[in-house]
């Protein structure tokens, strides 16, 4: 048997061991998939109805009828935390992806085209990442009544700018790069060296970048529920819930804690499994 | 307690005596006793060197014509007024001897003799006169209460006469009430427009005088050596702004303060506190959900009837967590009608009006014979901190068909919405009333038009009620009284316009003192006159 032949097995495990994510990753995308499922299928698995009140059953504490007791209202706040999983998950991915692809192709534009163009957008953006997002988003979402969709509107029309900026710097690199400048003397046209040559070469800084937009709305919709300014009084969702319960402190505490805890765990979660893809892709990108 | 348009509109709370609940102790305490001392003096003579209260809000400033929510229930500590109403809605002596009914319209007060302001100067009926001209000042908030006073007269130094433009019975408790507290004229008038306001104060004559007032972190008080009652047991009181109930509760568990009169939620703040610190007592005040009469389809008294018969009180008091006292039956509460007679004839005059006991059936019965009988959707328009309380009413609408948004207006909206032409569907608390039933008409105010005004939401105006509320207030003999509140009842069970959600009760929240006689009219004296170890 030759050296070759012993070695080569465990250079294939090496690599097999490299290719899987350490464990915290993987309790990491364990816990997401989970909270996906349930945000899904959330008011499915939901042992009662989550908005069913028992108003004279209230501040029960965690008993096996009611796993995280009940609130002020009666209501079960397990149940409650399964059915808030969607709104939890649905504005940050909505704004998430909104910002990615509006985001992207600015950046891009900018980044790519320069000149009058990357000027005008780049002092919209200064412009815009000036604004004091929160405090807008607060004044605004308050002056038009608040509600859920509002607040995800707004965060994402205040996120683009951040997006298209970072995406513009990962550009700029790119643009001197031998494989745009053969791209142009080929005479391939801009969209598609922008889009089919540039674009994968920065999309590990748009995923890492998006993951973040990710966790940071999740964060702040949650914020703003917690305001009075995202999800309609009475509506599942962790935000409200932990507005909702924070009197209970002191008589259910488990139904105020449990959704601030959900909110950290799955910011937590999404910022780690950001960090892993980035380093993943970017590795990958630099083997090619 | 929490007023929520009450305190903001009428300001602080005040009420009845009789069945008074004690959730911490289980039964009457304290709180539910009258002062049994001399006018002036402290139920407990124990001394206390200094009090630190917690109060949840700010106290902007203590002119008494201007004052709102908080600042009204430390003024009462400085400001007082010529009579005490006892818990049973009866007058008693405090800066005035005696009261006197001259005619039906002519009303003079005699004055203490001896009473000195914090400056040592004497309290005359100058005083008194100046006080409440700046109170019934068309821009002082509190004008509306002095609304039928012609003139106020000096006749001698201690001799005070009202001449009222009508008979008017409600006035006889004008002069107990917060919004009739007196002041020093000379110290108003060299203040002029700084009157009242945290630099400047104000000169009394109560056992406690304002030092301080800092409107983000509160007040500073110290004994009035010279009171009239006699030498005050506490020397020094420090009144605390806090944001929240929860806040205050963690801060009486700590120490940081011995006592607050105004909790909110007391099943919260009681659990945060450490449990057994909390005193609830029934007022004559009811929450009221608040119907617009003159919009669609709420103009069909079959919807209205089906609303008052899906309502579950029981639910809605489990829900008020502590803060309501009981069920509600009527608009005007029982409490308010006994100074005009016994229980046998209140219960006669009540016999014939029409109540709403929860029932699905009847209420869905209503809602087939209304115009909408497959049900409607509507929003239920209420600030933050109702939320809760709307999601509730919100449920037991559901299940008759109508299908309630809760809408959550900040409070400077939701009081502009209250102002617009199409009031909103809402409820409120109703907090401060005077022992007499014509408080009530505030709810069925109308302008001489007969258009419905001021907190008239429900824009009830039939001429008819309006014709009784105005006898009610020209008929001086009780019995005739109470047979005209109880047709104003009989109208209001036809129409409904209002449907009482529960009787609100006042909480306050202690380790260390008990408050005697925290009726609804606790808030009308230097309540800390009435605080006893326990």
């Amino acid at each position: 048997m030759t050296e070759a032949a012993v070695t080569a097995p465990r250079q294939l495990t090496r690599r097999r061991m490299k290719s899987r994510p350490p464990l915290l990753i993987g309790l990491c995308l364990g816990f997401m998939a989970l909270v996906l499922l349930v945000a899904v299928f959330g008011e499915a698995l939901a042992p009662q109805d989550p908005s069913q009140q028992d108003v004279l059953g209230s501040l029960a504490p965690p008993s096996a009828e009611h796993w995280l007791g009940t609130d002020g209202l009666g209501r079960d706040v397990f149940s409650r935390m399964l059915a808030g999983a969607r709104s939890a998950i649905m504005g940050p991915l909505v704004i998430a992806v909104v910002a990615m692809v509006c985001g992207n192709l600015l950046g891009l534009l900018a980044g790519y085209r320069a000149g009058l163009v990357d000027s005008l957008l780049m002092r919209w953006v200064d412009l815009m990442v000036a604004i004091p997002s929160l405090l807008i988003i607060i004044v605004v979402a308050g002056a038009l009544g608040g509600g859920y969709w509002l607040a995800v509107a707004l965060l994402t029309i205040l996120t683009i700018p951040t997006d298209a900026r970072v995406m513009r710097a990962a550009t700029l690199e790119q643009v001197p790069r031998p494989y745009v400048e053969a791209a142009k003397t080929l005479g391939v046209s801009n969209g598609r060296i922008m889009v089919r040559h540039i674009w994968p070469n920065i999309a590990a800084t748009a995923v890492a970048n998006s993951v973040i937009i990710f966790a940071g709305s999740l964060v702040a919709i949650a914020g703003l529920s917690f305001l009075g300014l995202g999800a309609a009084p009475g509506t599942p969702d962790w935000g409200q819930m932990l507005s909702e319960n924070q009197p209970l402190l002191f008589t259910n505490p488990v139904a105020s804690i449990a959704p601030g805890i959900a909110i950290a765990l799955t910011a937590t979660a999404v910022n780690l499994i950001g960090d892993w893809v980035y380093e993943k892709m970017s590795r990958r990108g630099a083997a090619r | 307690m929490s007023c929520v348009l009450g305190v903001a509109l009428l300001a602080a709370c005040a009420g009845g005596g009789g069945d008074d609940q004690d959730p911490a102790s289980d039964g009457a305490g304290p709180a539910s006793t009258a002062r049994t001392v001399d006018p002036g003096a402290p139920v407990s003579d124990q001394p206390i060197p200094h009090l630190n209260v917690g109060l949840a809000g700010k106290v902007t400033l203590v002119d008494p014509a201007e004052n709102m929510e908080s600042g009204l229930f430390v003024n009462q500590l400085g400001l007082e007024p010529l009579l005490r109403i006892d818990p049973e809605g009866r007058l008693q002596p405090w800066l005035a001897t005696g009261w006197e009914q001259v005619s039906d319209t002519v009303y003079e007060y005699t004055l203490r003799e001896g009473v000195t302001f914090w400056d040592g100067t004497e309290l005359t009926a100058e005083d008194v006169k100046y006080s409440w001209d700046h109170l019934r000042a068309p821009e002082s908030r509190r004008a509306n209460y002095f609304a039928t006073v012609d003139t106020i007269e000096v006749v001698d130094p201690y001799t005070v006469r009202v001449t009222l433009t009508q008979p008017d019975a409600s006035w006889q408790y004008t002069p107990a009430m917060w919004y009739s507290v007196i002041f020093q004229k000379k110290f108003a008038e060299q203040a002029g427009d700084a009157f009242g306001q945290p630099g400047t104060l104000l000169v009394a004559t109560g056992p406690w005088k304002f030092d301080s007032v800092n409107p983000a972190t509160g007040m500073e008080l110290s004994a009035h050596e010279g009171y009239w009652g006699g030498k005050p047991p506490v020397d020094r009181i420090s009144i605390k702004a806090f944001a929240d109930d929860n806040s205050m509760a963690l801060a009486l568990r700590a120490g940081e303060i011995d006592i607050t009169p105004t909790v909110a939620g007391p099943t919260g703040f009681d659990a945060a506190a450490g449990g057994n610190t909390v005193t609830t007592v029934e007022t004559c005040a009811n929450t009221l959900l608040s119907i617009p009469t003159q919009s669609e389809p709420w103009n069909d008294v079959h919807v209205r009837r089906a609303v008052a018969y899906a309502i579950n009180q029981d639910d809605i008091i489990a829900a008020a967590q502590g803060a309501a006292a009981g069920p509600a039956e009527h608009l005007i509460s029982r409490r308010l009608l006994q100074p005009l007679g016994s229980d046998e004839e209140i219960d006669a005059a009540l016999d014939g009006v029409q109540t709403y006991p929860f029932d699905l059936e009847a209420a869905e019965a209503e809602l087939a014979q209304s115009s909408v009988p497959d049900g409607f959707g509507y929003d239920l328009t209420v600030t933050a901190a109702s939320a809760a309380m709307a999601e509730v009413i919100a449920a037991q609408l559901g299940e008759i068909g109508i299908d309630i948004t809760v809408a959550v207006l900040p409070d400077t909206a939701y009081y502009a919405a209250l102002g617009e032409d199409e009031k909103p569907f809402t409820f409120f608390q109703t907090g401060p009333c005077s022992p007499d039933p014509s408080w009530a008409s505030l709810f069925m105010d109308t302008d001489e038009a007969g258009q419905p005004v001021g907190l008239n939401f429900a824009e009830y105006a039939p001429p008819e009620v309006t014709q009784l509320l105005a006898d009610g207030l020209l008929e001086q003999d009780p019995k005739e009284r109470l047979g005209i509140y109880a047709e104003v009842l009989t109208h209001l069970g036809e129409d409904v316009p209002y449907v009482p959600l529960y009787a609100e009760g006042n909480t306050y929240g202690s380790t260390d003192y008990d408050l005697v006689e925290f009726s609804s009219f606790w808030s009308n004296l230097p309540w800390v006159l009435n605080l006893v170890p326990e």
